[in-house]
């Protein structure tokens, strides 16, 4: 399948001006707009040291990152702090969906360790599906 | 050396793709299926693209016939074809259910935040590629269809109020949650069956893992590959084991669902700029995260992304593994070297 290059740029062009147009008459989902790059790494923590750098330097977390912990609580919790699992899903079960929640709430959300290599045979597999 | 601890094991299928669940607690199994198998039905009813009688295809059918597509049969325009980006005078105003209106959200949240990378409005784009029904049933090879680039409607169309759970849609404009509502549902239920059953859970959901509760001993061990399979079966290409402790893992790949339309192999990963397949850089990426849906999308956005992908995921300070077409292996963010 052929990708033209300039057929994309033209078309990423085309996105850009009619997003720009789009903004104006459309209803937005109601919370912060465009995220940068820097305010994802606090949206979406993956890595041990990435969250305890960011609390390290005690850099505020942007306010769109709030609207992350509606799924990224319940298992942050459950893994970092096995015995609030139920807590945590209980939490999440009555979950319903909201704008924002107050600025830093990502920040305290507790890490999850990154994965580690091993040896032994798999339980699962992720795939493409 | 001790024994290595039982897990409880089952696996069928739902949502269109395989459903794996495993726990701590062997004897809680049945109970553990049992709230599975109930909440994927929930979702399924509220989410599916492919039955008639979702609450998301409802939606669909008050929005009209689907609008922006990128490809046409050959020799055919597409019904409701609008020019690229242009929005429709016209909107739809829906209440909707607690469980789609936070499908949507997360939706949306995952376009925001990857900047339209992962857009659910790629459902006519979908549907105009061949892709319009369960992958099951979708035919490997079809006549050709005429591809055109040309940007989906884009998820700013989409209004959501999450208080009051109103959705506005203009019409012509289809959703697709496909990108993230099977993690999202790993994410709810592994939370849930684990506060329910006091065990640890491990839900896979095709390639999206999510985990929650205590893990076993040295954590659960997950083999990442291209396809998802049996972890029994010799792994379809380059493959790695790694184990998490918590949150979720997430598997993205061009390899995965592919089907042909006349001499063109079309997959089921579309870059929102073009409506198209995204070009294919990454065969497949693997990412782990906080949860199961922040780590899918991170996977789905690299896979479009290409190259750049590298930076962006190694600033997010995500454990990420990527594979090259030529099966070349990369890794950021703390990801671990391989053992050999």
């Amino acid at each position: 399948m052929n990708h033209r290059r300039a057929d994309v740029r033209a078309a990423v062009s085309q996105r850009r001006r009619s997003q720009g147009h789009l903004r104006a008459v459309t209803a937005t989902v109601g919370v912060a707009g465009v995220v940068t790059a820097g305010a994802v790494a606090a949206i979406l923590p993956g890595s041990a040291h990435a969250a305890a750098n960011s609390r390290a330097r005690g850099a505020p977390a942007p306010s769109a990152a709030a609207s992350s912990t509606a799924s990224a609580a319940p298992s942050a919790s459950a893994s970092a702090a096995p015995v609030s699992a139920a807590k945590a899903a209980r939490r999440h079960h009555h979950h319903h969906p909201r704008k924002a929640s107050p600025a830093g709430a990502a920040a305290t959300a507790p890490a999850v360790p990154a994965p580690v290599a091993t040896t032994a045979p798999p339980q699962s597999t992720s795939g493409g599906s | 050396m001790p024994e290595p601890e039982a897990l409880g094991t089952a696996d069928w299928q739902a949502l269109g793709t395989q459903v794996w669940l495993l726990v701590t607690d062997p004897g809680r199994l049945a109970e553990a299926r049992r709230l599975l198998e109930a909440d994927l039905d929930a979702v399924d009813r509220a989410c599916s693209r492919f039955r008639p009688d979702s609450e998301l295809m409802r939606l669909g059918a008050a929005a009209g016939p689907a609008g922006p597509a990128s490809a046409s049969p050959a020799g055919e325009s597409p019904p409701g074809a609008t020019p690229a980006g242009e929005s429709t005078a016209q909107v739809s105003t829906t209440q909707l259910s607690p469980l789609l209106a936070e499908a949507i959200a997360v939706a949306l949240r995952a376009a925001r935040l990857t900047d339209g990378d992962v857009d659910p409005t790629v459902a006519g784009a979908m549907s105009a590629l061949g892709y319009d029904r369960d992958f099951a049933l979708l035919p490997d090879a079809g006549p050709p269809v005429r591809l055109t680039v040309r940007a989906v409607p884009g998820w700013r169309q989409v209004g959501l109020d999450e208080q009051s759970r109103v959705l506005t849609l203009p019409l012509g404009v289809n959703l697709d949650l496909g990108a993230t509502a099977k993690a999202w549902a790993a994410d709810r239920s592994a939370a849930r069956l684990a506060g329910a059953l006091g065990c640890g859970v491990l839900v896979g959901l095709g390639g999206d893992i999510a985990v929650a509760g205590p893990p076993p001993e040295g954590g659960w061990r997950i083999r990442v590959q291209d396809v998802t399979g049996r972890p029994e079966d010799p792994p379809p290409g380059p493959a790695a084991v790694v184990a998490i402790q918590g949150g979720g893992l997430a598997t993205s790949s061009t390899t995965a669902r592919r089907w042909r339309r006349g001499g063109d192999v079309l997959h089921h990963i579309l870059d929102p700029r073009t409506g198209l397949p995204a070009a294919v850089y990454w065969r497949t990426v693997s990412v782990a995260a906080a949860t199961c849906v922040d780590a899918n999308t991170a996977s789905t956005a690299a896979i479009i992304r290409g190259p750049q992908a590298l930076d962006w995921l190694s600033n997010l300070g995500l454990p990420a593994r990527l594979v090259d077409t030529a099966g070349n292996v990369r890794t950021v963010g703390g990801w671990p070297a391989e053992i050999r």
